[in-house]
């Protein structure tokens, strides 16, 4: 298989099978667009990736590989957060920023399952938690007035009941 | 990095919230500021809302809180939503203009002059279902008139309806795909048999405890004026078994379904002409052929 060179935003240069590489459509789009030869030399820079996500993402990429390509019409999808597959669970164990460097990544490197896998991740850390839990699930600062509070309790009270 | 320092719109509202159900996003507003004000950027960018999920428990607030900014809804389905009310509802339609699929099934507690505001603000509107609202004659008619593209209407349950408004109906809206008459008492074999008659693309008519007397005139009506009606539904209608056993005959055209057993009917009243919700339904069809 021919492979490429993509260049992280901390300079360093991977080797990867097209193949792998080519999930991601920002990639794709550049080869095409630029008409830059499988065989090149010259590396794909990729600015908003550094070393260590672009590793992962290159990981994630080759266990996904011969995936069929996502659906398109995302709108009329079932929105489920329980059908990640064994490895997306285990290769998405890890820090939160890791877990946000990862999908900021996704979403620029326009990888769509990474995308989906690791935003359903982030929504199941939300889900099913009250507003405490989700504070210090994601170390967020309670900043509401008392007044602000007691409104927002207030519209809140339906769920809070249950 | 944290979780609110992530793009908004393209990946928390898109992305993220967009895997939460009602009870979730309300927590999630609770938790700050900016989590509150990034919820309420997610919920204005809503084009579709279903609170039937959420019918009972849900208060006014919390109606008003999701759709406080919502401007480009196109669907809202309110189906046993029995806590809404006239302003919230009056407040959400001058707000969305392109409205097309209003489902207020079974909200009991709106009133006509709501009614009447959905006839004068939802002029995009395209499938209306009324089901189960307590509605009189002359809202039934403003609603006829004013609205302009009603493919698909649920009027079952509306006790005033009759052959008359009816006929005011089908004049106004003779390009209806999709028709639930059922338990409307005062539709007769005659106003069934004018209806199909002047709604050809008609494709699904429920006419379940109307007053059919004589089905068997109204099957043959079926057959002279079907030419798009896919599913007729007509249970509670006394059939003879001769007939029933004529009507199981392969055809591939028309499907009548006239006895669902039990606790079944509900799901059939929801049914669309689609195969997979007719399951376990006591059903027919009809042969291209067949005489009466």
């Amino acid at each position: 298989m021919p492979n490429i060179k993509l260049q992280s935003s901390d300079g360093e240069v991977f080797d990867v099978d097209v193949d792998v590489a080519k999930q991601s459509i920002t990639i794709k789009t550049m080869l095409e667009d630029l008409g830059m030869d499988e065989d090149d030399d010259e590396a794909i820079p990729l600015p908003n990736v550094n070393s260590a996500i672009l590793g992962k993402v290159l990981e994630w990429c080759q266990f996904h590989k011969d995936d069929p390509p996502p659906p398109e019409d995302e709108e009329n999808r079932e929105k489920r957060t329980d059908d990640l597959c064994g490895f997306d669970i285990d290769f998405l164990k890890v820090d939160q920023g890791t877990l946000f460097e990862l999908i900021l990544a996704a979403n620029y490197l326009d990888i769509k399952g990474l995308l989906d896998a690791s935003c359903k991740t982030v929504a199941n850390m939300i889900k099913g938690k009250t507003p405490e839990e989700i504070r210090k699930t994601f170390n967020i600062k309670n900043d509401f007035t008392p007044a602000e509070e007691e409104q927002v309790r207030k519209e809140n009270s339906w769920c809070e009941e249950k | 990095m944290n979780l609110l320092d992530l793009p908004w719109e393209d990946i928390l509202c898109r992305h993220i919230l967009a895997y939460l159900d009602f009870c979730d996003t309300f927590n999630m507003r609770r938790v700050s500021i900016a989590a509150k004000q990034l919820v309420s950027i997610h919920w204005a960018l809503q084009r579709r809302l279903n609170f039937s999920k959420f019918a009972s428990g849900f208060t006014v607030e919390a109606f008003q809180a999701v759709t406080a900014n919502c401007e480009s809804v196109v669907e809202l389905n309110l189906s046993d939503c029995a806590w809404l009310i006239d302003g919230c509802l009056i407040t959400f339609l001058k707000a969305n203009p392109m409205l097309r699929d209003l489902n207020l099934t079974n909200c009991t507690n709106i009133s006509s002059s709501c009614v009447q505001a959905v006839a004068s603000h939802g002029s995009q509107i395209t499938h209306l279902s009324l089901k189960n609202v307590p509605l009189a004659a002359y809202i039934l008619s403003d609603v006829f008139y004013r609205l302009h593209s009603l493919e698909k209407m649920d009027l079952s349950g509306c006790i005033f309806l009759d052959g008359t408004l009816l006929w005011e109906f089908g004049l106004k809206h003779n390009k209806v795909k999709w028709l639930g008459l059922a338990d409307c008492r005062n539709i007769t074999d005659e106003a069934v048999v004018w209806l199909l008659g002047n709604c050809k693309s008609l494709q699904y008519l429920d006419v379940s405890n109307c007053s059919i007397k004589r089905p068997l005139k109204l099957l043959r009506a079926v057959l002279e004026n079907r030419r798009s009606l896919r599913l007729l539904i007509m249970t509670k209608t006394q059939l003879d078994v001769e007939t029933e056993h004529h009507l199981k005959k392969e055809s591939p055209h028309l499907t009548v379904i006239f006895k669902p057993p039990g606790e079944n009917s509900k799901a059939l009243l929801r049914a669309e002409p689609a195969q997979e919700n007719q399951q376990g339904m006591h059903r027919a069809n009809i042969p291209v052929n067949f005489l009466f």
